[in-house]
């Protein structure tokens, strides 16, 4: 699954520490996301899609293999 | 896997473990002594072991600190104590615990499992003599869990 936090976060000029620090997660957890090593909850996945206001699916995509 | 414990309780647990590794090597100091002399000496170690510890000391001649009493109380309380701390030092929340940490605690815990029945397996077919004991293959699953949870919080997921 591919993402597009990276992007999100330059879009608003937001550092990993600082959306780790609004989302309630540690700083580790955005970049395994962003790297895409870890795939979140579906309640972190909303969390972020809120904070970005987008849609999860603007944030999450899905790549042939999954 | 969600864990319940307090992220201060983590230093307890690296106290305990300190202690544990203390009083471990006060209970083993006459084992050491004999081995250190026996090998300056160049004793048949085995040889003379086979007619009993007192056989070996009076060789050497050496006079332990310990009795066989004084020194499995040591050892009981430093096996004892090593695993509460491996315990609560990995059952400890994060500074900042979330999904992440307890998905990886989880799949160490599982790969801990996995190489603690290997290595248990490989030493009963190598060594089989050595008939490892229930609480020194949980002690070695701890050890393995403590390495692979370390490996993957600060080597595989580090941030820079």
């Amino acid at each position: 699954m591919k993402n597009t936090i990276k992007v999100e976060r330059a879009k608003i000029d937001i550092t990993q520490a600082g959306l780790a620090e609004q989302l309630g997660v540690s700083r580790q957890t955005i970049n395994a996301i962003e790297k895409g090593k870890f795939v979140p909850s579906t309640v972190l996945a909303l969390k972020m899609a809120r904070f970005f206001e987008c849609k999860v699916e603007d944030i999450f995509l899905l790549e042939e293999m999954d | 896997m969600k864990t319940y414990f307090p992220y201060q309780l983590k230093y307890v647990g690296i106290l305990f473990v300190l202690v544990a590794v203390v009083l471990s090597c006060i209970g083993n100091v006459d084992d050491f002594m004999r081995g250190y002399l026996g090998a300056r000496e160049d004793t048949e170690l085995n040889t003379v072991l086979n007619e009993g510890a007192e056989n070996l000391d009076e060789h050497l001649n050496y006079t332990p600190y310990f009795s066989q009493e004084e020194k499995d109380l040591y050892l009981h309380w430093s096996l004892f104590l090593s695993i509460c701390g491996f315990v609560l030092y990995l059952f400890s929340k994060e500074k900042r615990e979330d999904e992440f940490y307890q998905q990886i605690r989880a799949k160490c815990l599982t790969q801990a499992l996995l190489f603690t029945w290997l290595f248990t397996g490989f030493i009963y077919w190598v060594k089989p003599e050595y008939e490892l004991e229930g609480f020194y293959i949980l002690q070695l699953h701890l050890i393995f869990y403590t390495i692979l949870y370390y490996r993957s919080k600060y080597i595989k997921y580090a941030v820079v």
